[in-house]
């Protein structure tokens, strides 16, 4: 009938009809009264949890029962310092205006509820200065704000002021049963006759995820009036990771290796991503060294398959690369594991990813220390930049020196000394240096006018004197 | 301390460059005839390439040394096209201060592929009538033969240990540190001929205490470069497959080391192995043949794991 997103349509309007959790909304509640009377213990809130389980919703659900206004950012969002300093911080200083652009007087203004959403996707972009730009928001807000994200640790690593000034919650998943009454409530609300196995599907594939539940249930049930048990079929063959997991085990653990091939064929992922499950599950199942060197043989060929196709584009070696996956690695065991395992979504992936920000701090530093001393990159990063830290952390002198030769900011000098950004040893170094830096130029500059030094700029920093930068401009 | 020391005390002069003496003789006769070949510089790390370089531009052109030097770096430049744009943008125009060609130093040029390096072939002929090319690589062999034969190659040794001592005591000297027979030994071990990382190595030392005991020289480089190439290999051998490893991811990914770095040190760390030579021999061929699988465009991480996975199984019997 409608192509309405059924996430949305029932978007809960108030708290009380936020789901689960029944005690994260009530602190929430709690904090909202405590701005309402003017005298919030904290300013801001952290909403964390995994996806679907309510925090957005929550947060717009607790404007709508105190009648605040809302400012939202996203992390589709340009997400630097001056994006939020300007839509955040001047939003929640003026209270004279709703979102609506609605006058109001300061007096009886309603308050404007600030969201962060997507907190922590602040990382591993060109956006430094967002952090400290959040923990100003948070400690001088004059406006409730709530920061919603997956995972908080990042967050509260990089800066103690985010960790200790904000009032944390954790929204768990949505439980099953509760799921169920949600999914009926919508199946009776769009006339829909849905048979029990089909709700205990979506629910079994959306790990408590409401949001997912909710999209597979309009997914299988719109325009669907004749639904039946087959569609949760449908649904199952579309949840690949869970076909992951049973692939596993039809290798891993059995060693019926026609099976295995038939799973495989009908999982539909590609072979190298399923050889790196298997890299992240076979030690948990072989546990005799030999088994266990086997199977890596095996997923060293088909990684070498793997590798040809990517150089010739020639896609026909992917069958060999999953014969060495499927039929190599489930032939290596020499007897069935007999313990139950649970298996893991390949642990590499995400651990790169979430290092992605680190690493990328690196190689900035490294950047930089190789312009100052005649080296590539990557042989900074490996030859000196280490030598570097050790200096770096155990002289005062040299760090003040370094921090201006190489124009290091103060994240790079917060990861090198490893302390989060705004605490007061990275705050006092960076004030040393550029004292330090000021009484350096200025015997130097003879062509400025005395006049001009007192307006002179902290930011005004003089091209590096390094050797190879100088001839990098030719 | 204000600077890093290898930067501080990086000859000027070729008469000062440590340890290569007949290369250093023939290319300062280059600098007093006025004239020079194009040159290939390949050998380790730490062994003086760059130094030589940049020291024979300061003596070839004095004060204007910086007109008619640029230097390069191919790991780092991203693609031949960049090299290329700025060799073009270099050599058109005239040297300075009465120079018959200018000098440009491409350093790690090894790390160029196949192609690329046609491509500055090409390049270094365009540009010979005022330009001349110096190439720094690890590995001769790894440059293809036109550029080979365009070239006087200099090969690069381990600088030897008393002379990096010796250098490494005048430093100290000049630094107002003071160090023992020992420590200085000991540094030399660690550094493997490698100038650069036993300058570094010292430095560090002396962050700890102006007294550089052989106590604190292992402290000192510990802290710094932790052997975690072997450890991760002991564990293996051990039968810990978990263990090397949750070491190999941490390397990879904390550090960011690359899988052909690794192959490498773990190659290296076999022959300090207690165990007979004839089983050494063949891990060191198995390693060499996943050297090998990386190279080709494997998964390295998984090509490293299958090695250590090998590794688990060999104490045992």
């Amino acid at each position: 009938m409608m192509a309405d997103d059924w996430t949305e349509l029932y978007r809960p309007q108030g708290l009380s009809e936020v789901v689960g959790n029944p005690k994260v909304i009530k602190d929430l509640r709690q904090w909202a009264i405590s701005w309402e009377e003017g005298h919030p213990v904290h300013k801001a809130v952290v909403l964390m949890g995994p996806p679907g389980v309510g925090k957005t919703s929550a947060a717009l659900a607790l404007a709508k029962d105190l009648n605040w206004g809302v400012v939202e950012m996203n992390a589709s969002d340009q997400r630097n310092a001056e994006a939020i300093k300007r839509v955040a911080i001047r939003g929640s200083r003026s209270e004279t205006f709703t979102d609506e652009g609605e006058f109001l007087s300061s007096k009886d203004g309603r308050l404007k509820l600030i969201i962060l959403d997507e907190a922590d996707n602040i990382f591993g972009r060109e956006d430094s200065g967002g952090i400290p730009a959040i923990a100003e928001l948070v400690a001088n807000t004059q406006q409730p704000v709530i920061l919603i994200v997956n995972d908080f640790y990042e967050l509260s690593r990089k800066s103690s002021a985010i960790k200790n000034s904000t009032l944390q919650l954790r929204v768990s998943r949505v439980q099953a049963g509760t799921m169920r009454n949600v999914l009926r409530r919508i199946a009776i609300d769009q006339e829909l006759e849905v048979p029990q196995r089909v709700f205990e599907t979506i629910i079994e594939n959306s790990n408590g995820d409401m949001r997912a539940a909710v999209r597979d249930l309009q997914a299988v049930g719109e325009g669907n009036l004749n639904m039946d048990e087959d569609d949760a079929f449908v649904l199952q063959s579309r949840m690949s990771v869970k076909s992951m997991y049973d692939l596993m085990r039809d290798i891993l653990h059995d060693s019926d290796v026609r099976r295995a091939r038939r799973t495989q064929m009908d999982v539909d992922e590609t072979p190298d991503h399923i050889m790196m499950w298997l890299d992240e599950n076979v030690p948990l199942e072989y546990k005799d060294p030999e088994d266990l060197h086997r199977a890596y043989l095996h997923l060293s060929r088909s990684s070498m398959f793997l590798g040809r196709v990517y150089r010739r584009q020639y896609y026909g070696f992917w069958s060999y690369a999953n014969d060495h996956n499927v039929i190599g690695v489930c032939s290596a065991k020499s007897r069935p594991n007999r313990g139950w395992v649970q298996y893991r979504f390949p642990s590499y992936i995400m651990k790169m990813s979430r290092s992605k920000a680190l690493r990328s701090m690196r190689t900035g530093i490294a950047r930089k220390i190789s312009e100052h001393t005649h080296n590539s990159t990557r042989r900074s990063a490996q030859d000196v930049l280490p030598y570097m830290t050790e200096i770096f952390r155990a002289d005062r002198e040299f760090r003040v020196s370094m921090i201006n030769e190489m124009r290091l900011s103060t994240e790079e000098v917060a990861f090198i000394l490893e302390k989060k950004v705004d605490s007061s040893e990275v705050k006092k170094l960076m004030i040393e240096s550029e004292k330090a830096r000021a009484l350096k130029e200025r015997p130097e500059s003879p062509a400025v006018p005395a006049v001009d030094d007192k307006e002179e700029k902290p930011e005004k920093r003089p091209e590096p004197k390094g050797k190879q930068a100088s001839l990098f401009e030719y | 301390m204000q600077e890093i020391w290898t930067e501080k005390y990086r000859p000027h002069k070729l008469s000062d460059v440590v340890g290569q003496g007949d290369i250093i003789e023939r290319l300062s006769s280059y600098v007093r005839s006025g004239n020079l070949p194009h040159l290939m510089f390949a050998g380790p790390a730490g062994t003086g390439k760059t130094t030589s370089a940049l020291a024979m531009a300061k003596e070839m052109y004095g004060e204007s040394w910086r007109n008619n030097f640029i230097e390069l770096n191919a790991s780092d430049e991203r693609g031949i096209d960049v090299v290329r744009g700025k060799i073009k943008e270099f050599a058109r125009t005239a040297p300075i201060g009465g120079a018959d060609f200018k000098i440009i130093f491409l350093d790690e040029a090894d790390a160029l592929t196949q192609d690329a390096q046609a491509a500055l072939r090409r390049t270094m002929e365009r540009f010979s009538r005022n330009c001349r090319f110096v190439l720094s690589c690890n590995y001769s062999s790894k440059i293809i033969e036109p550029i080979q034969s365009r070239c006087a190659i200099f090969r690069f040794r381990p600088v030897r240990g008393e002379d990096i001592k010796r250098h490494l005591k005048t430093v100290a000297d000049k630094e107002g540190v003071i160090i023992d027979e020992d420590a200085l030994d000991a540094i030399v071990h660690v550094g493997e001929g490698d100038m650069r990382k036993s300058i570094n190595s010292l430095q560090v030392a002396a962050t700890i205490g102006k007294e550089v005991t052989i106590d604190v020289v292992y402290q000192a480089t510990g802290n710094a470069r932790p052997d975690e190439v072997v450890d991760m290999v002991n564990t293996a051998l051990s039968g810990n497959f978990s263990g090397a490893r949750a070491k190999l991811d941490e390397m990879m990914i904390t550090y960011g080391l690359s899988g052909e770095d690794i192959i490498k040190q773990i190659h290296r760390s076999f022959y300090d192995l207690d165990m007979p030579d004839r089983e050494k021999i063949r891990l060191i061929d198995r390693t060499g043949e996943i050297e090998f699988r990386i190279v080709e465009g494997s998964n390295e991480r998984i090509q490293l794991e299958s090695l250590l996975a090998y590794l688990a199984l060999v104490e045992r019997d």
